[in-house]
Order: structure tokens, then C-alpha cells, then sequence
């Protein structure tokens, strides 16, 4: 095991899998020479060349669109697009066109091609760079999404949507870009798709979270440890998300809190909510709750950024007031 | 004469920590505004560190190898005109 920065993991994962197919090739802005805006990709050029590492002009649609044909015609194309943000830019490409050709071709065609992209949401970057729209992608059926909280689930997950025959995103949090942990050091240890990671193990509440919001309420729980036993699942799979774990363990504590970055409405959160609600509905002892960004930009000052975001004490105040109200 | 703090900057958005990679200059020694003091090594690239002020080296704080953070007061430099080159 090597303990790693982040942003380090995620470039093993790519030097790996690179090494392992030279099918897979790697796009984007910047991330060549410079290593990538923010380090991902540092290295790869050197070692694997300009024709599996090239550096694009500024058009997410067109990077995007270069992969998706790259992809039907048997490469494994890895798209960095810098920003969450700026898959915005490139949904035609993303949502009309890499999630269909499956589909409409009747298998024919595949589109094993990532596009990984960065949520900075935390790193005070203002409200075009701070976006989480994780629902926006999942939401559109033959799109998987995926986003790793931690050195181990990003370098993990990175290399099953490298291996993965269809179009997956990978989101990837910024705030997280230096924070350290173990990684495995065997190049086939994945992290599976669709199953999300029982953090906490507890039996008063359920807490589903991911991206971002993990070590928050890591912290929330910890918190808690002497009044209440949180389970706390990181979803690590936004879709296809792991109904079973989640509906297992709400069948167990009988209380569900969802805490995410993005806004409540029309987000994730509503999905598992909803989702409980149909499958758990005898077992629940108190409402679902959420705790989201509240409906609006998310602010450029770091103080006002930390209030827009879901911090450790809000957290645990829901926890508590989920264990507090209901049947008991 | 004032004393100036040697500050590490931060050079990007994500430059949480650096390694300390060595100092070019030791007290003592007279520079010049602008002039590199020291190298540090964040996870992008390794860059100069230049000096805040022209004066003269009066503490050098860490050493190579340490890691330091944005804001991190490496070292000082007493503020005054520098040496005219001989």
C-alpha cells in the first residue's frame, strides 16, 4: 500500500491502465506538457507520447465529441474536462450522442470512453467552478456516474470506467486534490461500479452521502459517536446508485438522512428519498430528510461558500433531529 | 530597519503544502528585491522563491526537506539597500 495524494492516485490510475492498453489514450486541455491543470495527467506525455496524449483547444464539446468517435472506432479514450461546470458545454456530445449510440445502433456500436471532470465546489472558485451537477448526468439513462471520495475510491473507480464498455463520467473533487490516503498497490484492484461503501457501520441512522460531502459528515458522525451510532454510506456510484445497500440498511436503523453538496431540488437526493420511500415505507420510524446547498449559486467568498455548504454542525443537528423525532 | 517576513506563496489552486527544497541564500548574505532566496517544490513544478524586499538575510526558519504551507513564514530579511555589485 502507498499512501497517496489524490490527484496522485488518479494519475496512477491513468499511468496503470495506460500501460495495461494502449487502447487507452488521454485528451483534454492542457494535459500534456503541463501535466494538466491541475496535475492528473503529469508524466504520461513523457512516457506514452504525443499520439496517446494530446493536448486539445479550449472546446469541451469538440474533446468530447473526438473521444465519443474515437471510442466507436476502438480506442478507450480518458476526456479531462476541467470543470464540472463545463460539461454543461458539451452536453450534446455527452447526453444526445456517447449515452444513445448503444441504443440506436442495437449494440453495434460502444462508446467505452470517460470523461473525467472536476468538481471544485469548496476551493472558493465562484459560481461557474463550483458547481455540483452530478443530477444532471444522472439522470440521463446510459450514462454511468461516478465520484470517489478518497485517494483509494477515485484511483479505483477511474480504472473500472477505463475498463467499462459504455460512457462513464467520473467526477472528481478538487477540495480533496492534496488529501492523502492508502491506495492499493495491484494494478486489477478496482473499485467496482454500482456498489456503494459502508463507511460507518451503526444502527440509529442511515446517512447517504458522496463527493464532497463525505468527510463532512465523517466529521458529523464522529461527532455524534456519543449519543448516536451513524451508519454513513458513501454512494461512490451516483448511477446506476446501489439501491440495495441503501435500502438494507434504512430496512435496519429505519431513519435516512441524504446529505449532498449540490441543491435539494430536483437532485440525487430526491431520487433516494423517493426510492425509500416506495421500498421502505413499514420500516421508516421518521421522515427523510436532506441536507443540500440551499437554491442558489454557490458563493465566491470562502465564508460565505463554507455557510452555503453542508458543514459538520448542520449535519449532525439533522442526524439528531431524525433520531429525535418519529416512532421510536 | 525593518524586518520582513519570507512568506511561501500560493501559486495555484490547489497548492495545499510544498517541500522546502533548499535555500540559495544564508544569513548573512545581501539580495536584492526579487532576487531567489529559495527553491520549493509544490505538485506541480518547482519554483524560486523571491526575495519580498532588497536588504540582508537575517533568519532562515526551515530547512530543505521540511514541508510548508501557503502563509508560512520561512524566514526574514532586514530591509535596506542592497550592496552595489562589486
Amino acid at each position: 500500500m502507498a499512501r497517496l495524494k489524490y490527484w496522485q492516485a488518479i494519475n496512477q490510475a491513468l499511468r496503470e491502465e495506460m500501460a495495461r492498453d494502449e487502447a487507452v489514450c488521454v485528451l483534454g486541455e492542457d494535459v500534456g506538457a503541463p501535466g494538466g491543470p491541475f496535475g492528473a495527467t503529469k508524466g504520461l506525455l513523457d512516457e506514452f507520447g504525443a499520439a496517446r496524449v494530446r493536448d486539445t483547444p479550449i472546446s469541451e464539446a469538440t474533446i468530447v465529441g473526438a473521444a465519443l468517435g474515437a471510442s466507436m472506432t476502438g480506442l478507450r479514450p480518458v476526456v479531462e474536462v476541467m470543470f464540472l461546470d463545463f460539461m454543461t458545454v458539451a452536453m450534446d456530445q455527452v447526453v444526445n450522442q456517447a449515452a444513445k449510440v448503444g441504443y440506436m445502433s442495437g449494440g453495434h456500436y460502444r462508446a467505452p470512453m470517460v470523461v473525467r471532470t472536476i468538481c471544485a465546489s469548496g476551493r472558493n472558485t465562484g459560481p461557474q467552478h463550483a458547481q455540483n451537477l452530478e443530477a444532471w448526468l444522472a439522470h440521463v439513462p446510459g450514462l454511468t456516474v461516478v465520484w470517489g471520495s478518497n485517494p483509494a475510491d477515485a484511483r479505483g473507480l477511474l480504472k473500472s470506467a477505463i475498463r467499462d464498455d459504455g460512457p462513464v463520467v467520473v467526477i472528481e473533487s478538487l477540495a480533496e486534490w492534496s488529501r492523502r490516503g492508502e491506495v492499493a498497490d495491484d494494478p486489477d484492484a478496482l473499485v467496482p461500479i454500482g456498489v456503494a461503501a459502508v463507511r460507518r457501520p451503526g444502527t440509529d441512522v442511515t446517512v447517504v452521502t458522496w463527493g464532497g460531502a463525505v468527510h463532512r459528515v465523517d466529521a458529523a458522525a464522529a461527532a455524534l459517536a456519543d449519543e448516536v451510532d451513524v451508519e454513513v454510506i458513501d454512494l461512490r456510484t451516483i448511477s446506476p446508485w446501489d439501491r440495495a445497500t441503501v435500502l438494507e440498511s434504512v430496512r435496519r436503523t429505519g431513519r435516512l438522512v441524504v446529505v449532498h453538496d449540490a441543491v435539494a431540488a430536483f437532485g440525487a437526493g430526491a431520487e433516494i428519498a423517493a426510492t425509500v420511500a416506495e421500498h421502505c415505507f413499514g420500516d421508516l420510524r421518521a421522515p427523510v430528510t436532506r441536507v443540500a446547498a440551499p437554491f442558489a449559486p454557490s458563493p465566491f467568498p470562502p465564508q460565505l461558500e463554507a455557510a452555503y455548504l453542508p458543514q459538520p454542525g448542520t449535519i449532525a443537528d439533522a442526524i439528531r433531529a431524525s433520531v429525535l423525532q418519529g416512532v421510536r | 530597519m525593518t524586518e520582513i517576513d519570507v512568506v511561501v506563496p500560493r501559486w495555484g489552486l490547489t497548492m495545499d503544502d510544498a517541500t522546502f527544497v533548499g535555500w540559495l541564500v544564508q544569513v548573512g548574505d545581501t539580495v536584492g528585491e526579487g532576487e531567489a532566496l529559495a527553491e520549493v517544490e509544490t505538485d506541480k513544478t518547482t519554483a524560486d522563491l523571491p526575495s519580498p524586499a532588497a536588504g540582508v538575510v537575517t533568519a532562515t526558519l526551515v530547512a530543505a526537506g521540511d514541508e510548508v504551507v501557503p502563509g508560512q513564514v520561512v524566514g526574514r530579511i532586514a530591509a535596506g539597500p542592497a550592496a552595489p555589485a562589486t
